[in-house]
């Protein structure tokens, strides 16, 4: 069979990819902080909004930082190295801003999930923020 | 390809170590002295029958738990009871009190809008009690009423057929009217009942509150007065009081979370929502039998 070196991803590798990208993540970003919300499963803290706060935006910056950097040097996450697909710029060289833009919506789930909805729905091979970005990720090289 | 690894695990490396360094700071919060807020609201029962038309209650078995988990929780240097109940069972607020006593920790008993009867008598086994000038509290009195329906049952030609084994079998039965002896019967009970309240209070108090164990209520502002409680104020009072008795200067307030699992949510809303169509449905009246109720 002929690879399609270039050609965009079907669905399936690039959902794989990022269930093995979120596994990373857990381990790497959000296992060091198991100690601060394993007090949550018997007391909240009332007067600790603030630090909650800043908790949940220091891992989702990391968590976009763990897609922007390895994409923006490498083009690839893990995920995506394992599954062979990469992420290229639409018109010029990828930079930075444009991994960190593309992958603004890996911090929710749902975020994601409203991310997509072109490509689960409409069967577009961008999703809302690659397209923003101008980014696209296609099959191995 | 090598390098492309290494670079990969050089910048899975350094996210490892800036979450592990940063989470470092964040952990130590969590081992600071706390103040643990147990909730003491509505009336307080033994069990909850968990219906849709219940108002709020405060189950002997869950405040035990709540005392329980702070207790074993060595962070938490002192438990306010958040005190907002007329009062309920008689079992079940003497549950509460045994292990409010047993608590070796600083516990201090926060009334809110009212903390009478039951709550007042869980009250007074803290180590000391804060209320409001305008809080109900006092009530130190049992209560034995049931509705008894013998009246309305020979109106409509309803006769209540009494086969028992014992005479006071249907001691208090809402069919039928009490006699002179069994109403003496009932009476010693509620009395004995109320004397055993009025002495544990008493007690608990370190001073002898009989005369005031009539069943009236008092304003924060008598109470403090007569000695029911010991300080007039609010929240902050109460952290300021608990702080005292701990010998803390610094500590975080928390309360412990209600662990409701997703299913038990979505089943409570939707037996609610079914109510409210069935109520617009169904509009004839049942009367539920009111049962003989002893509450302090």
């Amino acid at each position: 069979m002929k690879k399609k070196i270039g050609f965009h991803v079907e669905l399936w590798k690039r959902v794989l990819a990022y269930i093995i990208d979120v596994i990373i993540v857990n381990l790497i970003i959000v296992y060091p902080f198991k100690g601060f919300f394993g007090n949550f499963d018997d007391v909240i803290i009332k007067e600790l909004g603030s630090e909650i706060f800043m908790v949940v935006l220091i891992i989702s910056i990391l968590t976009v930082l763990y897609w922007a950097l390895l994409e923006f040097f490498l083009k690839q996450s893990v995920g995506k190295s394992l599954m062979n697909i990469y992420v290229r710029s639409t018109d010029k060289e990828l930079g930075f801003w444009q991994c960190v833009l593309r992958n603004l919506s890996k911090i929710n789930t749902i975020l994601l999930i409203i991310d997509s909805l072109k490509v689960l729905l409409k069967k577009d091979y961008q999703r809302y923020l690659e397209k923003l970005s101008r980014t696209e990720v296609v099959d191995g090289k | 390809m090598a390098s492309k690894f290494l670079k990969m695990i050089f910048i899975l490396g350094v996210l490892f170590l800036t979450s592990f360094l940063l989470s470092k700071n964040f952990n130590a919060i969590d081992f600071s002295d706390k103040i643990v807020f147990v909730p003491v609201k509505g009336t307080i029962v033994s069990s909850t029958s968990d219906g849709i038309f219940e108002e709020e209650q405060a189950t002997s078995s869950g405040v035990i738990s709540y005392l329980t988990r702070a207790e074993n929780d060595n962070t938490i240097k002192v438990i306010i009871l958040e005190i907002n109940s007329p009062g309920g069972e008689a079992l079940a607020s003497k549950e509460i009190v045994e292990k409010v006593k047993k608590v070796e920790k600083p516990v201090v008993a926060w009334i809110r809008d009212t903390g009478a009867s039951g709550a007042y008598w869980i009250a007074s086994a803290s180590d000391s009690i804060i209320a409001d000038e305008l809080s109900v509290t006092g009530s130190i009195g049992v209560l034995g009423s049931y509705l008894q329906f013998e009246g309305l049952f020979e109106k409509y030609g309803v006769k209540y057929e009494r086969l028992v084994g014992g005479k006071y079998k249907d001691l208090g039965s809402p069919y039928k009217e009490l006699n002179e002896e069994e109403r003496k019967k009932m009476q010693e009970k509620i009395d004995m009942i109320h004397k055993i309240f009025s002495d544990d209070v008493s007690k608990n108090r370190k001073k002898d509150l009989s005369k005031y164990s009539n069943g009236e209520f008092f304003l924060g502002l008598e109470a403090k007065e007569i000695g029911l409680i010991d300080h007039l104020g609010g929240r902050e009072k109460a952290i300021e009081v608990g702080k005292k008795l701990a010998g803390i200067e610094k500590a975080r307030t928390v309360v412990f979370k209600q662990k409701k699992s997703f299913f038990s949510s979505i089943d409570k809303y939707f037996t609610k929502y079914s109510y409210f169509i069935g109520k617009g449905i169904f509009s004839s009246v049942s009367v539920k039998n009111e049962g003989f109720e002893i509450n302090t």
